[in-house]
């Protein structure tokens, strides 16, 4: 949105779910930036479409799931339209995914060695049989995988290669997914909710050492929370979403010292401060997305709410320099 | 402070075996709770904090002889639970209930929501079908959930607040003094955690109730409780009034805690102290390192740690720490800022 040539852009896009009730319209025109380098947060609560808005990305959105209208461009090329072969050699490789369940997410019955040289050995397909010129190449892979578990901080990272996920701690195998979607060098990461399932101690550590990855190795990130403390410690922008809308979007400083969107401001306000003060909430839930409000789809839980709400879908506009709002309180730039 | 004390714990702990095989040969043990002593005055919010396996639930079970210790005493109202039969213990039970963590799983999804509500009155015989159901709308309306709308639902058809909502009812019903919440909000979005944290806080003050608050969300905690006791593998190595607690962390590993507290403004970043990463993670309770549990990780390691099993100390007027450095018997140097060394500060 601000950056000229971004690394991913996600252009209104429109996902639809086929379900017995009928159409649900989960994602209604979401447009979203990730620069070179940069670390943006997608925030929003349960059921708001931000881990679908991922799926999305990645191409892998459930059966019953429609892409109605959209484009989604990863370094210029259009993702929507890809053949799969043709996706299969960037998921993955350009674009990782590190899932939230550091439980389920590795394969129980192979060693994370095996674990981490099968995601190599794909990238380079499993070639010949033996012989000298394999047996380098097992090394080289063995030491990729080595450094990548001492760069995510894996004690031992030797031991580590020979155990089974289950022989780990949570925040270990967390560490060894961040690995596994770090090996090939991809150029946009995609973290959904990671370090949730993890305590606060471990969950910083990782959060930290991820951060200091990303930079390190000029890698992009799409960081997907519930948590606006998690999100502020990771993005250098951030995107709130509600029922499948972008509400508002700011560069992480600005979104904590002034919160334009009703419902960016009442989400920070629920939050519990060690100041001592916690707000109200908010009344209601998130909407039927078979039926949903028809203009705004914060409109019916809008401590602010007029006639032109129920009206008129307030579109997404420029209120400041690298400041993006949906709301009619905000009727484009001011300055 | 000055209040009456409605639960006392006298140097509680629960030990399980570890067994192995058919005929349970005994190979271990896993020390969940141990060497607990503390006193929940009526009225006030007692919270429980600490990582996962650090034995909050199973010390709130003991609290509530769901568990049975297996050292110590437990006095609720001048009775000590620990020495009634379990018949003896049915009317006490009546005055403690629990609301857990996941209300999808706590909530029976066969019943609807007037039965969940009541269950507890036809557990105890109390009242008649009739009289139950009137009870069932006066809890929903406590809980402010209009009856009229709710009696008749499955939990199926409730939000998570909502369901929050029917288990905190059903928690109502026996008209108990004494509240267990387990992570009661941990499994809500933000915006409805802070309207359930005013329905407790509301029914708190209506109905004169006492909560064990039990939390790993530190800014949380900070809003709800009196007094935080911070419990690292199975003991308390803390345990102070709440402003006093946040103002002067004691433990270094509450230190620690405080300081990785992610929060959202500036104001609030001002109270977290300078930032402290552990190294490595909780050991196992079935392996618990010898003297101070928490030597491992401590960043203020001092000769003796590895040996000494530290008492909980009195430093402030009701604010106790376990941790040598502050035992007269050992200098009570106390936490020295420079105890953090350079290389794990953070830049």
């Amino acid at each position: 949105m601000n950056t000229p040539h971004p690394l991913l852009a996600v252009a209104n896009l429109v996902v639809h779910f086929h379900l017995f009730e009928g159409r649900a319209r989960v994602i209604n025109g979401i447009d979203l930036t990730i620069g070179r380098g940069e670390s943006v947060a997608l925030v929003g609560e349960t059921g708001c479409g931000k881990s679908i808005t991922a799926r999305a990305i990645l191409g892998l959105l459930p059966s019953n799931a429609e892409v109605v209208a959209g484009r989604i461009t990863f370094d210029g090329r259009d993702l929507l339209g890809l053949p799969e072969e043709e996706f299969a050699q960037i998921r993955g490789r350009r674009i990782a995914m590190i899932f939230q369940d550091p439980s389920t997410a590795l394969n129980p019955v192979f060693t994370v060695g095996e674990q981490l040289q099968d995601v190599l050995r794909y990238r380079d397909g499993a070639g010949g049989d033996g012989g000298p010129a394999r047996r380098r190449e097992r090394q080289t892979v063995r030491r990729r995988c080595l450094e990548m578990l001492h760069l995510v901080r894996i004690p031992d990272p030797e031991g580590a290669l020979a155990r089974y996920p289950a022989e780990l701690s949570g925040g270990m195998r967390q560490r060894v997914l961040i690995a596994l979607a770090l090996l090939q060098r991809p150029e946009l990461v995609i973290a959904d909710e990671i370090g949730t399932a993890l305590d606060v101690s471990i969950q910083d550590q990782i959060l930290h050492e991820l951060r200091e990855l990303v930079r390190t190795q000029g890698t992009s990130m799409l960081y997907i929370t519930h948590n606006l403390g998690v999100a502020r410690m990771v993005s250098d922008r951030i995107y709130v979403m509600y029922a499948g809308e972008v509400a508002e979007v700011a560069p992480t400083r600005r979104l904590f010292a002034e919160q334009l969107h009703p419902y960016a401001q009442g989400l920070l306000a629920a939050i519990p401060r060690l100041t001592g003060t916690i707000g109200e909430g908010i009344e209601g839930r998130i909407p039927d997305y078979v039926a949903p409000p028809p203009a705004c789809r914060f409109e019916p839980r809008c401590p602010f709410r007029m006639s032109v709400c129920r009206a008129v879908r307030p579109p997404l506009l420029e209120v400041e320099p690298g400041r993006w709002v949906a709301c009619h309180l905000h009727p484009g730039r001011r300055a | 402070m000055t209040t009456r004390i409605l639960l006392q714990a006298e140097r509680v702990s629960k030990v399980f075996p570890l067994t192995v095989g058919l005929l349970r040969r005994r190979v271990g043990e896993v020390h969940a709770v141990e060497d607990v002593t503390l006193a929940i005055r009526a009225g006030e919010t007692l919270a429980l904090v600490g990582e996962s396996g650090s034995g909050k639930t199973t010390l709130a079970k003991v609290l509530i002889r769901l568990l049975a210790p297996t050292a110590g005493s437990i006095c609720f109202e001048e009775r000590d639970l620990t020495r009634l039969s379990e018949w003896a213990l049915r009317p006490v039970r009546r005055q403690m209930q629990i609301v857990f963590q996941d209300p999808a799983s706590s909530l029976n999804p066969r019943r609807r929501v007037k039965d969940i509500v009541a269950a507890p009155l036809e557990v105890h015989g109390i009242g008649t079908p009739r009289t139950r159901l009137r009870r069932a709308g006066e809890l929903l309306e406590r809980v402010e959930l209009p009856p009229r709308d709710f009696m008749f639902r499955y939990p199926h058809a409730l939000s998570g607040g909502q369901r929050q909502r029917v288990a905190i009812a059903r928690a109502l019903a026996l008209e108990p003094r004494f509240l267990v919440l387990d992570e009661p909000t941990s499994a809500l979005d933000v915006s409805v955690q802070a309207k359930i944290v005013g329905l407790l806080r509301r029914l708190q003050r209506d109905l004169s109730l006492t909560y064990l608050f039990i939390s790993h969300d530190l800014s949380l905690v900070r809003n709800v409780a009196d007094t935080i006791a911070v419990m690292y593998l199975g003991k308390v190595v803390e345990i102070a009034p709440t402003e006093e607690l946040f103002r002067a962390p004691g433990h270094p590993y509450t230190r620690a805690l405080l300081s990785t507290i992610p929060v959202v403004d500036d104001s609030e970043q001002a109270l977290v102290p300078e930032k402290i990463s552990l190294t490595g993670e909780i050991p196992s309770a079935a392996r618990i390192p010898p003297g101070c549990a928490f030597h491992p990780r401590c960043y203020a390691r001092v000769e003796g740690c590895d040996r000494i099993r530290p008492d909980l100390v009195e430093t402030a007027p009701h604010h106790q720490v376990r941790c040598i450095l502050y035992d007269p018997a050992h200098g009570a140097r106390g936490l020295p800022q420079a105890a953090v060394p350079e290389e794990r500060k953070e830049p």
